[in-house]
């Protein structure tokens, strides 16, 4: 069941979202040609500064809407009237949950591949473009020569932050609709406070866990060991303790407290 | 056969509203029972009850034996007064969802229906009207072979041509070990249909009896019976 509620769900975002990518795709390569050639002069210089202007916000809002998308899906597709289908289907609420949630990091990493994908063949190949991949690769070699181990470790661990991170944020977003949908006649608003008091207590848990690790080792590492070996390790720990605690919140409440209206 | 439904001491509480107090009822195989009483009596909520949408506050609901749950949400086809279809699907979409997810689906009878009541299966749901979109979600309810058919307002958007074609969809598209529950305030459109009707008022179930019983004992309709039980 779970593989046809993940079919369903990517197809319903797809939609949306494949059109969106491929527009950002056919920008990329408008403002290539366009900057590519070589006709422009006077005020007419102005045409192509416009159009790449044009292209990254397009970018921007590509990497927006995918995340709106993956909130509004949630809500409008469990807690609105969709409800009423979603919820009397032969599934378990926790796999409508798991079918969300790994579409929805499937679309987010997609878009931000097609976002890195159409950035970089619109101004890869420029010139300047080689200096600064040539800037960002004698930077990684000083930093690795320096700091060794340190340094690899400090970027596998940035790479585990940022999916343990994008996790965290979805599930702490269906959290906040799971809260949220106890509140009758305002189930929006209900999310939105639920969200900020989410974040309030996972930023005040997270400064206090890096304050009494950062006391209870000072002094023992210099300064990248010391954030690799602790402030790392303990902001992971940390999202994934939350990430844990988002999933059961929304699980347990959409188990024993649903109510659609 | 084991009763198809059974609640005991069932009370749903909303805050301080209390939909369904300590409601006892048992619903056997094989009848059509209409659920009647005026708005905000608890009609939904036991409807929305017995599909999971909603958890007991006390007291005990089951479905054949079960709990609602996955295994109970198999053998329940639920009608609910939302249009609960996504707009941006085709009606054909719609089948093939239903037909993905629910083992009794009959994708013929869904076809066979559309084509009688001349829906063209390409249309989008949001092109269609709100009665037309109703049909839609009761062929697609009517279509699945269940053991419990529960409609929450089946006809109160449909034009009355429709209606009688609906009820004898309804009459004829479920076979005997199935139960249908029909909660309406239309009681002289599905009057004919009912074996059995349920009074509910104020989340107490009033009165259970058969049709004929009332028609003996009161010698009246369950129309005027209604009326009169629930005069304002």
């Amino acid at each position: 069941m779970l593989s046809k509620l993940f079919k369903h769900e990517m197809r319903a975002c797809a939609r949306l979202l494949l059109p969106i990518f491929l527009i950002l795709i056919l920008l990329a390569l408008l403002d290539r040609i366009v900057l590519g050639l070589d006709i422009f002069d006077g005020s007419l210089k102005v045409i192509p500064v416009f159009i790449t202007v044009a292209f990254i916000f397009a970018n921007i809002a590509v990497g927006f809407v995918t995340f709106i998308l993956i909130i509004v899906r949630f809500y409008k597709n469990l807690i609105s009237d969709e409800g009423y289908l979603m919820f009397t289907l032969p599934v378990k609420a926790s796999q409508l949950i798991h079918s969300k949630l790994i579409a929805s990091i499937i679309w987010l990493l997609s878009s931000v591949a097609v976002i890195f994908g159409s950035l970089s063949f619109t101004f890869g190949t420029l010139d300047g473009a080689s200096e600064f991949w040539d800037g960002v690769k004698t930077s990684w070699v000083q930093f690795t020569q320096e700091y060794g181990n340190d340094a690899r470790m400090f970027f596998a661990e940035i790479i585990l932050i940022i999916f343990i991170g994008i996790v965290c944020s979805i599930l702490q977003i269906y959290a906040s609709v799971a809260i949220g949908q106890l509140v009758n006649g305002h189930k929006i608003l209900g999310a939105f406070g639920a969200y900020v008091a989410l974040y309030t207590i996972m930023q005040i848990a997270c400064t206090i866990a890096l304050v009494i690790a950062g006391l209870a080792f000072k002094g023992n590492y210099d300064d990248l060991g010391m954030v690799t070996a602790i402030v790392m390790p303990v902001t992971a720990l940390f999202t994934l303790i939350f990430t844990v605690i988002f999933y059961f919140i929304t699980v347990i409440l959409f188990n024993r407290k649903l109510n659609l209206e | 056969m084991s009763a198809i439904l059974e609640c005991k001491s069932l009370t749903k509480k909303f805050s301080s509203l209390t939909a369904l107090d300590n409601v006892d009822l048992t619903l056997e195989r094989g009848h059509i029972i209409g659920l009647l009483g005026p708005n905000g009596s608890g009609k939904t909520t036991l409807i929305k009850l017995i599909n999971g949408l909603l958890v007991p506050s006390n007291g005990k609901l089951l479905i054949d034996g079960k709990e609602p749950g996955t295994e109970s949400k198999k053998i329940v086809s639920y009608l609910p007064e939302k249009t609960y279809l996504p707009d941006w699907m085709r009606v054909s979409d719609t089948i093939d969802f239903f037909e993905d997810f629910y083992e009794d689906f009959d994708r013929k009878k869904a076809y066979d229906m559309l084509k009688r009541l001349q829906l063209d299966p390409t249309k989008r749901m949001k092109t269609l009207s709100k009665g037309t979109k109703e049909k839609v979600q009761l062929i697609l309810v009517m279509s699945r072979d269940a053991d419990l058919y529960c409609l929450d307002e089946p006809i109160g958007g449909v034009d009355p041509a429709a209606r009688d074609y609906i009820l004898n969809t309804i009459i004829s598209n479920y076979n005997e070990k199935a139960t249908i529950i029909i909660s309406t305030h239309l009681i002289a459109d599905v009057e004919t249909v009912l074996d059995e009707v349920i009074f509910i008022k104020n989340g107490k179930i009033t009165l259970h009896s058969s049709v004929d019983d009332i028609r003996t004992k009161e010698g009246k309709s369950i129309d005027t019976l209604f009326r009169e039980v629930f005069k304002c």
